[in-house]
């Protein structure tokens, strides 16, 4: 039995039938609760697994403090963040179940003056890099990324206010590159997106792709 | 009920002309456009090897729940011949990933890598990183590994987010051989100017099987050739009847 469910042909066979319902549904629009269903299905498994990635997780982390790895410490402050986030949350986050009023009051500092804060630091990076990265991290290599890197100057002169000041002409010059260079574009890679996607769904369906599996995807077997 | 069927018409269309490419691969191998990203991947493995530093890969935020499932199983399938590089070289590798479901997965595909190299005894199960569900968490793991390890490649194929920024923008900064791919389309020049190979939009799903040279797979390739060609000479035929004022053809994609 345990060899029988460990065929690859079982799971590739599971994924057939979901996907070509989901497909059924979609074109005729005649199975809409079962569609729905078996997408939280899908959710319910993928919370399943959150057993198999905090398991890889204290498992990372535990190594590495027992080798006493470089940075060891920081492994030490994430499972100690973990085990009082949990307690926090246990007992006076949402549905906690001490009903202590300083439980409660200790998990919303948690969340409002320790893990908001980094949150929001963390995003502001991206702002940040956005901003910087054509002059920390750019390669302009080829005359493709130069040409882009043009265009993106204009259209940072088109948005900023120096711009028109500078000159009127990068209003319409700009609005030009937006709407049929980069519209046109833009529709041109959806196509080629939206193609790829069922061609990865044709492979994955013959078989031949089963990264999805943990396996190297092969040819014709 | 309802019946999409124009769309259900260009899906089998496209799904027809896939699976011709691959049957007809099987008999004649086909010459398939070149993927610079993908016949670079052996050499930037090589030189990781000659600094004794690690290749660091990531899919992103994106997983196999949702609509990018397909991109994200190209993503894997692009990691799995970069493991088996790795094995090649003796060189180790690091998966950062958010996702608990992936965890399996990549430990399994790294390990068939290794082992397929002919040398599974390099593979370690804490090559697989998982930082939880939560994409920040995820950005500074990411960010914090690169400029602690400055791995000498570093990767992102799959549905990326806005960690695509402080990812390939930090491994820049730390001077990594970076390639990245990825169809969503904020990212792309993100992806063009902090990657030395970089992959566009359904580049990525080819690479796919391109990556793996296998007859049967570049044949999916050429499927998709087939059809862009059949998409564009729909577009031509139907603005040619725009012009001359006969509007019907292009209002059958209504249908």
């Amino acid at each position: 039995m345990a060899l029988v469910l460990k065929r690859r042909e079982i799971p590739i066979a599971i994924f057939a039938v979901v996907s070509l319902l989901l497909l059924a549904d979609y074109f005729t629009g005649a199975w809409p609760d079962v569609a729905k269903e078996t997408i939280g299905w899908a959710i319910i498994l993928w919370m399943f697994s959150y057993v198999l990635g905090v398991t890889s997780l204290f498992r990372y982390h535990l190594t590495r403090i027992q080798k006493r790895s470089q940075y060891w410490a920081y492994s030490v402050v994430l499972i100690v963040c973990v085990f009082v986030y949990l307690l926090s949350g246990l007992l006076g986050g949402v549905g906690g179940f001490s009903g202590i009023p300083a439980s409660k009051a200790f998990n919303d500092f948690l969340w409002l003056n320790v893990l908001a804060p980094l949150q929001t630091g963390i995003l502001s990076y991206v702002g940040f890099y956005m901003y910087t990265i054509f002059f920390r991290g750019a390669r302009t290599r080829s005359w493709d990324v130069g040409i882009m890197m043009i265009v993106t100057i204009i259209l940072m002169l088109n948005v900023a206010p120096v711009g028109m000041a500078l000159w009127e002409g990068f209003g319409p010059l700009g609005d030009w590159f937006k709407d049929v260079i980069n519209t046109g574009s833009y529709r041109g890679i959806m196509i080629g997106v939206g193609v790829g996607l069922i061609a990865v769904w044709v492979r994955a369906m013959l078989g031949y792709e089963r990264a999805f599996l943990g396996e190297l995807s092969r040819g014709a077997e | 009920m309802y019946l999409k069927g124009f769309e259900l018409f260009v899906f089998a269309a496209l799904c027809l002309l896939v699976y011709l490419g691959i049957e007809r691969a099987k008999r004649k191998p086909p010459e398939v456009r070149p993927f610079p990203a993908l016949e670079h991947i052996d050499e930037a493995v090589g030189r990781a090897a000659e600094m004794g530093r690690p290749v660091h890969f990531s899919t992103g935020l994106g997983g196999l729940h949702d609509e990018w499932a397909p991109v994200t199983t190209a993503g894997l399938a692009i990691m799995g011949e970069v493991a088996k590089a790795c094995g090649k070289y003796r060189v180790p590798m690091r998966y950062t990933t958010v996702l608990s479901y992936l965890v399996p997965i990549a430990e399994d595909l790294i390990k068939f890598g290794y082992d397929t190299a002919g040398h599974v005894e390099l593979y370690n199960p804490d090559m697989v990183v998982y930082t939880g569900e939560e994409q920040r968490a995820m950005m500074s793991a990411m960010m914090g590994y690169i400029m602690r390890e400055k791995p000498a490649v570093n990767m992102l194929f799959g549905a990326t987010k806005y960690e695509t920024i402080n990812f390939l923008g930090t491994g820049a900064i730390a001077g990594c051989m970076q390639f990245g791919g990825t169809p969503r389309l904020y990212y792309l020049p993100v992806m063009m100017v902090t990657c030395d190979y970089c992959l566009l939009g359904e580049e990525v799903y080819a690479a796919g099987a391109a990556v793996t040279k296998e007859p049967s797979q570049l044949g999916s390739i050429k499927g998709i050739d087939h059809f862009k060609i059949f998409v564009l000479g729909w577009m031509i035929v139907s603005l040619i009847l725009a012009l001359a004022g006969l509007d019907w053809f292009g209002k059958l994609i209504k249908m």
